[in-house]
C-alpha cells in the first residue's frame, strides 16, 4: 500500500504532535513532533520503554489530553483545539478505553460498569434506549465470558475478569476506535493470553480499530502494525506489519 | 441519568455518608422538637394570659383614677362586641399575718359583676363572698393560693393590709381584713393577689369614688384591637375628619406636615384639626420637637396583648433566637457534610478520571457531587422531620423519662398556667424553614467538593492508583 493510500485510510491521525509539561521553572518534553496514522479497522501496537511517551500518545489520540502543538485528526476533523465538551462527546460515542488498572467503578456491578458509557449518552427517551443498551451490555458480557458475573461488584472479580468487564464497557457504545493502555500489564501469563485472544477476536468480529500501548511482545505480535517510541519520537523504521517487525520491546 | 445513578451509589457506599445524614437528621429533629415545645409553651402562656386578662382595658391616667366610670362603663358596654365591663381598683400592698409579711397584688372588685362578666375568674369566684359572719364587723378578703401558702393563713384569720395611697403617694393606708375564702387558679400572677370589695379598695387606696381601670370583655377576643379603636373614638367623641387624623397619628409621632400629607389635607386644616384634638386630650405636641405630635388618649385604652408587651416580646424574641441558634447548628452540620463530600472526592480521584475518559463533562462531575449533597440534605431532612415530629408528639413521654432518671420536675405546674403536660405546637412555617435551610446548606456544602472534583486533571486521576 502506498503512503498516499495509507493516509486516505486513516481514521485517526497525529501531525507534528508535541506534548510538554511545565512546572513553571522547567519544561519536560514528553513527545516531540510525532506523526502517526491509524487506519480504519487495523490493530496498531505502540511499544517502547517506560517513560518514552506511549501513554501520553494514547491520551492525545484518545482526546483525553490536548497536545502542546500539532493536530489530532479524527475522521478528517481536527480535535486538537476542540472544546472539552466536544472532545468528551467524541470520547463517549466514538472511542472506547481499556486501562492497565481496569478502572472499574467499585460501587457498580459488572453490568452497571458496562452500561456506564451508554448512560452518558444524552437521550430523552432513556427507557427505550436503556432497554437496548442493557441487552447489548449483557450480550457483551456474554461475549467476554462473564454473563454469569453480571451482578458482581469488581471486588468479587479476578484481575482477568475485571479487564474483560473493562473491554465490554469500552465496546458498549460501538466505538470506532478502541484504546488499550497496557491491557495485560497487571495480569499473569495465562490471563494475558486470554485477553490477547479476546482482543483479536473482537477486532475480527466487530472490526473495531485498535490502538494498543503495550510492553507485551505477544500482544504486539498480534497487531497489524507496530510503532515504537523512543525519547518521545516514533522510530523511523517502525510502522511495518508486525510479522516483519524486528524492534518491538518485550 | 448516570449522574443520579453514580451519586446515589457513591453516597451509600460509605459509612461516613450515613453519619452525615444521621447528624443532619438529628439537627433537623432537634429544631422541630425545640421549636414545637417553645411554640406550645408560648401559646399556652398567651392562652393563660388571655383567659384571665380583660380583652381590652381602660386605664386611668396617673393620679386618683377614673371618676365617671359608671357612665363610661355604660357608654363602653354599647360598643359592638362588648359583652361586659368590670370596674376595679388595683395596686400593690403588703399583707401581714402574726407570723409573716408578704408583698402581693391587691384588687378591689365587684364580685357580682365579676361573676357575671369575667369568664376565666368566674369559675374560681363561684360561691365566694366578702361577707364575714364572725361579728367583728371587719371587711372580708379572698386570698390567692400563693399568698395563702406563703403567709400560712387559713380562712377566718386576720390579715393586715398596707398600701400606698393613690391620692397622696406619701401616705400609707392600713386596714384589717378577715380571710373569707381562698382561691387557686392556674395563673401564678392571679394567685399572688388578694381580692377585696371595690368599696373597701377605694377607701384603702384613697381613690374616693374613682376606679383605676375598667376591664372590657368581648364576644370575640380577635376583635380586641378593633374594639379598642371604637372605644377610643367614643370616648374622645371625634368626628370623621378628626378621627382620621387621630388614627394616622396612632402609629407613631409625626410632624404636622406629614400628617397633612397622609390625610391628604392642607397643613392649615391639619393644624386646625390638631388644635381640636389637643383640646380633647387626644393629642399633644412633643415639647422638644415643636410641630410634631403624638397621640395621647385619656384614659388609655389597651388590648390584652398591649398589656403584656414584655411577655409577648420575650416569647417572640426567645423563639427567634432559638431559631437562629438551631440554624447555626445545621450550619455546623453542613460543614461536616462538606468534609464528608471532600473526603469522597479525594477517594474518588481515580473514578473522576475514568468518568472523564468515558465522556463525562466537567458539569456532569460537578452534578454528581452536588447531587450527593442534595441527597444527604433531602434524606437527612425527611428522616429528621419524621423523627422530630414523632418526638414532639410524644414529648411528654420523653419528659417523664428525664424526670424519672434525673429526679427533677422539668415542668412545675404552677409556672405554666396549670400545664400538666408539655404543650407543643409544630408550625408549618418552621417545617418549611428547616427543610429549606437544611437542604440548601447541604447543597451549598457540596459545591466546593464538586468544584474540586471538576477541576481534577483526568490524566493525573488515571495515573492515581
Amino acid at each position: 500500500m502506498s503512503s498516499a493510500q495509507r493516509k486516505d485510510d486513516a481514521i485517526l491521525r497525529a501531525e507534528g504532535v508535541a506534548k510538554e509539561y511545565s512546572d513553571g521553572e522547567s519544561v519536560l518534553r514528553v513527545l516531540a513532533c510525532v506523526d502517526i496514522d491509524v487506519r480504519r479497522g487495523e490493530a496498531l501496537a505502540v511499544t517502547g520503554k517506560s517513560g518514552t511517551g506511549k501513554s501520553t500518545l494514547l491520551h492525545l489520540l484518545g482526546l483525553i489530553d490536548s497536545p502542546t502543538s500539532g493536530t489530532i485528526l479524527f475522521e478528517g476533523a481536527d480535535f486538537a483545539g476542540a472544546s472539552a465538551e466536544e472532545r468528551a462527546r467524541i470520547r463517549n460515542r466514538k472511542f472506547g478505553f481499556v486501562f492497565q488498572a481496569y478502572h472499574l467503578v467499585a460501587e457498580l456491578t459488572a453490568l452497571e460498569n458496562v452500561l456506564l458509557p451508554a448512560m452518558m449518552v444524552g437521550v430523552l427517551d432513556w427507557r427505550r434506549v436503556a432497554s437496548g443498551r442493557r441487552t447489548r451490555a449483557l450480550s457483551l458480557l456474554d461475549e467476554v465470558g462473564l454473563a454469569d458475573r453480571a451482578g458482581h461488584r469488581p471486588s468479587r472479580l479476578s484481575g482477568g475478569e475485571r479487564q474483560r468487564v473493562a473491554i465490554a464497557r469500552a465496546l458498549v457504545n460501538e466505538p470506532e476506535v478502541l484504546f488499550c493502555d497496557e491491557p495485560t500489564g497487571n495480569l499473569d501469563e495465562a490471563t494475558s493470553e486470554a485477553i490477547h485472544q479476546l482482543l483479536g477476536r473482537l477486532q475480527k468480529e466487530h472490526g473495531v480499530t485498535q490502538v494498543i500501548v503495550t510492553h507485551d511482545r505477544d500482544l504486539a505480535d498480534q497487531a497489524d502494525r507496530v510503532v515504537k517510541i523512543e525519547a518521545g519520537r516514533i522510530r523511523p523504521q517502525d510502522g511495518a506489519p508486525a510479522h516483519a517487525r524486528t524492534g518491538a520491546e518485550g | 441519568m448516570y449522574r443520579l445513578f453514580i451519586a446515589w451509589r457513591y453516597l451509600w457506599s460509605r459509612l461516613v455518608s450515613y453519619v452525615g445524614v444521621g447528624l443532619l437528621a438529628l439537627a433537623v429533629a432537634l429544631f422541630i422538637v425545640v421549636m414545637a415545645v417553645m411554640e406550645g409553651m408560648g401559646e399556652h402562656l398567651r392562652e393563660g394570659i388571655r383567659r384571665y386578662s380583660a380583652h381590652v382595658e381602660v386605664l386611668a391616667p396617673a393620679g386618683p383614677g377614673i371618676s365617671d366610670w359608671r357612665e363610661l362603663s355604660e357608654t363602653i358596654s354599647k360598643v359592638d362586641h362588648v359583652t361586659g365591663v368590670t370596674p376595679y381598683v388595683a395596686g400593690v400592698g403588703t399583707a401581714e399575718s402574726p407570723a409573716y409579711r408578704f408583698a402581693c397584688g391587691v384588687r378591689g372588685i365587684d364580685l357580682g359583676v365579676e361573676r357575671k362578666e369575667q369568664r376565666g375568674l368566674a369559675t374560681y369566684l363561684e360561691g365566694k363572698t366578702f361577707e364575714t359572719n364572725d361579728g367583728s364587723g371587719l371587711p372580708g378578703a379572698l386570698v390567692g393560693n400563693r399568698v395563702e401558702d406563703r403567709m400560712d393563713i387559713v380562712q377566718g384569720e386576720l390579715v393586715r393590709l398596707s398600701v400606698q395611697r393613690m391620692d397622696d403617694a406619701d401616705q400609707t393606708s392600713r386596714a384589717n381584713f378577715v380571710i373569707t375564702d381562698g382561691f387557686k387558679t392556674d395563673s401564678l400572677w392571679l394567685d399572688n393577689n388578694m381580692f377585696i370589695s371595690l368599696e373597701y379598695a377605694q377607701k384603702l387606696f384613697g381613690t374616693g369614688d374613682r376606679v383605676t381601670g375598667l376591664g372590657v370583655w368581648l364576644d370575640d377576643i380577635g376583635r380586641a384591637h378593633e374594639v379598642k379603636r371604637a372605644i377610643q373614638r367614643t370616648l374622645l367623641d371625634l368626628d370623621e375628619e378628626e378621627w382620621r387624623l387621630f388614627d394616622l397619628l396612632s402609629s407613631e409621632p409625626q410632624s404636622i406636615e406629614t400628617l397633612a400629607w397622609r390625610a391628604r389635607i392642607g397643613p392649615d386644616r391639619a393644624r386646625e384639626l390638631m388644635a381640636r384634638l389637643q383640646l380633647r386630650g387626644a393629642a399633644r405636641e412633643i415639647a422638644r420637637k415643636p410641630g410634631h405630635y403624638v397621640e395621647t388618649t385619656e384614659p388609655q385604652v389597651k388590648t390584652w396583648a398591649e398589656q403584656q408587651p414584655d411577655t409577648f416580646s420575650a416569647i417572640a424574641h426567645e423563639a427567634a433566637i432559638m431559631r437562629v441558634i438551631l440554624v447555626i447548628v445545621i450550619g455546623f452540620v453542613s460543614v461536616l457534610i462538606l468534609c464528608i463530600l471532600w473526603l469522597m472526592v479525594e477517594q474518588k480521584v481515580r473514578d473522576i478520571g475514568i468518568l472523564a475518559a468515558l465522556g463525562a463533562r466537567a458539569g456532569g462531575v460537578v452534578s454528581i457531587f452536588v447531587l450527593d449533597g442534595l441527597f444527604v440534605g433531602v434524606v437527612g431532612t425527611v428522616i429528621g422531620m419524621g423523627l422530630g415530629t414523632f418526638v414532639a408528639w410524644q414529648v411528654n413521654i420523653v419528659v417523664e423519662i428525664v424526670d424519672s432518671i434525673f429526679r427533677i420536675d422539668i415542668l412545675p405546674e404552677e409556672y405554666f398556667y396549670g400545664a400538666v403536660v408539655v404543650p407543643h405546637r409544630i408550625l408549618g412555617s418552621d417545617l418549611v424553614l428547616i427543610s429549606v435551610v437544611a437542604i440548601a446548606c447541604s447543597v451549598l456544602a457540596s459545591v466546593p467538593a464538586a468544584l474540586s472534583a471538576a477541576s481534577a486533571d483526568p490524566i493525573e486521576s488515571l495515573r492515581h492508583e
